[in-house]
């Protein structure tokens, strides 16, 4: 795999953290690698730009112009999960930790750009003057949500 | 809805795969103790009997939500996943509160019924307030004073002061109490029969 190959590999996936409302974060978070992606990234996307449209690229959300959420750590999930309450009375083990995927990396938009329903319904939880709302559908499909809002960790679960 | 700190260190909780009296279980990265998410108490490995702290949280629909808090952000993994299938009320859900150690529940359609319940929980003075698929669960003393309300005419009165209220955002905005505010309390908005396997001494409102 050439090494132009591989840059733009990293530069598909550093377009999508992109759109991402916790760019800003993340750009602090990407340390080496991502420092010396950047600018051919950036020379890449001119590029793009001069040539053909590229239909898959998602216009960027309103919502990145918008003030963002506070900053969330990214979390490293072990590779080794050993849990030992098979034992317990009332406890029935079903699926693989894990086997229904957490979010450790919610993204969020502002009001105006969430493609939700007026009727359908939400988590909703406010600290220190920040308001967030977990849509329930996604809570069903997802089940636990590790988040922080105001300076305060939180856990969403459904 | 949790604050996920003990003793002051955040934790990080994942999907520990089991249930534990049919309820969801977690597990911590840290020291991959199981948890139950009902209770938010570690029921097995080195955090046994550890305890999250229950926050207050609203479920309401996102118009409601949106026109409290227009400023609010929203979750949006997953947004492709999941399409047309939405989550409305469900009949059975029940609105649980739980202090010191006493617990009680209300079919949401009740309380909505029944307009405002005033009750005791834990010697705490609590109202539990329900309207088109909106609720909120509030500690009904302000300034050292229990207050009772009446609604007259869709305007909360308090009986104490002749206070307006308004209930939603749980502000008083008119009379002596004016800017005054109660204090949300944490419930827990559950299916009742998983309300019932938790609290199995905890009746379910009747009225």
């Amino acid at each position: 795999m050439s090494i132009k190959k591989v840059t733009a590999e990293a530069c598909t996936y550093y377009a999508s953290v992109g759109t991402n409302r916790n760019m800003r974060y993340r750009l602090l978070s990407l340390s080496f690698l991502g420092l010396l992606l950047l600018p051919a990234c950036s020379g890449s996307s001119a590029q793009g730009d001069r040539g053909s449209s590229n239909p898959s690229q998602e216009p960027p959300l309103l919502a990145d112009r918008l003030p963002t959420p506070t900053p969330f750590p990214r979390i490293i999930v072990p590779e080794i999960v050993q849990l030992s309450a098979r034992d317990l009375p009332d406890y029935f083990a079903s699926i693989p930790p894990d086997g229904i995927r957490p979010v450790y990396d919610p993204r969020f938009a502002n009001a105006q750009d969430a493609p939700l329903q007026p009727d359908e319904l939400v988590m909703g939880v406010t600290e220190n003057g920040e308001a967030k709302a977990y849509p329930v559908t996604v809570l069903r499909f997802r089940e636990i949500v590790n988040d922080e809002i105001g300076g305060r960790p939180i856990l969403v679960t459904w | 809805m949790h604050d996920r700190r003990i003793n002051g260190e955040t934790f990080v909780f994942g999907n520990a795969g089991g249930l534990y009296l049919r309820a969801m279980t977690w597990w911590d990265h840290k020291t991959q103790s199981i948890w139950s998410q009902p209770i938010g108490q570690a029921i097995n490995g080195e955090m046994e009997g550890a305890r999250l702290e229950l926050l207050p949280f609203q479920l309401t629909t996102w118009k409601n939500w949106r026109t409290v808090h227009p400023q609010t952000f929203v979750m949006i993994n997953n947004q492709q996943n999941v399409g047309s299938n939405r989550q409305n009320f469900d009949g059975d859900f029940v609105i649980g509160v739980e202090i010191s150690g006493e617990a009680f529940a209300y079919y949401y359609e009740d309380v909505e019924a029944a307009g405002l319940i005033e009750v005791e929980i834990g010697e705490l003075p609590v109202l539990i307030w329900a309207e088109k698929e909106n609720y909120q669960v509030y500690l009904r003393k302000v300034q050292e004073q229990t207050l009772t309300f009446t609604n007259q005419g869709g305007v909360y009165i308090d009986d104490q002061t002749g206070s307006k209220w308004d209930i939603v955002h749980g502000i008083a905005v008119d009379g002596p109490l004016t800017g005054e505010t109660l204090k949300p309390l944490p419930s827990l908005t559950s299916y009742d029969w998983a309300w019932k396997d938790f609290y199995p001494q905890s009746d379910i409102y009747n009225p």
